[in-house]
């Protein structure tokens, strides 16, 4: 249990670098893939995010984060399934001026999908990418952290 | 046990605050310790901190308000470099890039940034590691590779100038620098320094080099010029460069092999 939670805190903080994945998916092993997806269901009936044991679903709602510059905060909501996220919502985001709120109606779906698809995603950064990215990880892994990924 | 592919800790961030944006290492060394992770970290932050109170122009005690306010200042070696940087970036994009053509006196801050990621990744070297990156809100340093083995370097997405869910190009990056200008993402505003107006030569500039400080300000450059900073860009060994003209994009040098030429065809992500 302990060494897959690492392995999972390891997948996620890839996000952590703005996206940051295995750059190679086919050296992504198969048995690597599956002991995220066993020990997952595992961490979510034992942080009891639902209700039955027999279903493997959770949802989280990870840590409010100030992105800083007075710009505002991010916190996210993230659905699990069996090891996988198939679902994060973004319950808030840094909206306090303008500029902040224009940066988030773009960036933040990018970060979605970017996490959707992060079990084949090749990009290990971006650049020209917003820091608003850098709250959204931060959330995200928090969030995570709680179904046991 | 194949899950090494997935190494417990293998990759690990850190992230600052600083310069009005955010900067982020990513190490990747599976063979490092935390505590030499934290060590290179804390010199990191230190350095980060230490360059905004010398190069901030929103500060009005940092050493660059100073020579903005004029006079004659001696100044410590680290800035003596930024100004030869300065100079040798505004030669070799033949005035695109210009500190000193702008609106307040001498701005270096569109060279700082790759400036000091180049700087920090140093520290970080010393420190032992051997694969990281220093990414400055979407200005990276890379080093060694992603995956830790020597058979690729790290893959870098370019932002997509409209379409926050695409990338426009997929570039393998190797002990070098990329840099990205003009992103409607990042709300960046380019100036051209001789028209005194907002930069026209392209809606986004991408370059991928072996300098920080230079991939910072030729992206810059390359906002102004557009197409036509090919007449320079060619010039410099090492160097790939891509531009965005209207959906249009063209591109220069042997990083960009995977990229469309136009954007209605971009990559979905």
């Amino acid at each position: 249990m302990k060494r897959a939670v690492l392995v999972g805190t390891g997948t996620v903080a890839g996000v952590a670098a703005v996206l940051a994945f295995n750059p190679n998916p086919a050296r992504t092993s198969a048995s690597a893939v599956n002991g995220r997806v066993t020990q997952s269901t595992t961490g979510s009936t034992t942080t009891g995010g639902s209700t039955s044991d027999t279903t493997s679903t959770s949802t989280a709602t990870g840590d409010a984060v100030d992105i800083g510059r007075g710009y505002g905060t991010i916190q996210l909501e993230v659905t699990v399934d069996s090891g996988r996220i198939v679902d994060i919502t973004a319950l808030a985001v840094p909206e306090n001026d303008g500029h902040s709120a224009r940066i988030s109606q773009q960036a933040v779906p990018m970060l979605v999908q970017q996490a959707l698809n992060a079990q084949s995603a090749d990009i290990a950064g971006i650049s020209g990418a917003t820091y608003t990215s850098l709250g959204f990880v931060q959330s995200l892994k928090s969030a995570l952290a709680q179904v046991g990924m | 046990m194949s899950a090494a592919t997935f190494l417990p800790g293998r990759v690990r961030t850190r992230l600052e605050h600083v310069w009005g944006t955010v900067v982020t290492l990513d190490v990747r060394d599976a063979d490092a310790s935390d505590a030499a992770v934290d060590a290179a970290w804390e010199s990191v932050r230190a350095e980060l901190h230490r360059v905004d109170r010398v190069f901030s122009t929103f500060r009005e005690d940092s050493v660059i308000s100073r020579l903005r306010r004029g006079g004659t200042h001696v100044v410590a070696d680290d800035v003596a470099d930024v100004i030869d940087r300065c100079l040798e970036a505004r030669r070799l994009t033949r005035g695109a890039f210009d500190p000193w053509a702008v609106e307040g006196g001498f701005d270096p801050s569109g060279i700082v940034k790759g400036w000091a990621a180049d700087r920090c990744a140093a520290l970080v070297r010393a420190h032992g590691l051997r694969s990281f990156t220093i990414d400055a809100a979407g200005d990276l340093t890379c080093r060694g590779s992603a995956d830790g083995t020597a058979a690729s370097g790290w893959p870098i997405g370019i932002a997509h100038p409209d379409d926050p869910q695409a990338v426009i190009a997929l570039v393998d990056v190797r002990d070098a620098a990329i840099a990205t200008s003009g992103t409607s993402q990042r709300g960046d505003h380019v100036r051209d320094p001789h028209a005194h107006a907002a930069a026209r030569g392209a809606r986004q500039a991408t370059v991928v080099g072996p300098d920080g400080a230079l991939a910072d300000a030729l992206a810059t450059a390359l906002v102004v010029s557009g197409v036509e900073g090919a007449e320079w860009f060619a010039a410099l060994p090492g160097w790939s460069g891509q531009v965005v003209v209207d959906d249009a994009v063209t591109s220069w040098g042997p990083a960009f092999t995977q990229e469309t030429p136009h954007l209605k065809g971009a990559k979905e992500r």
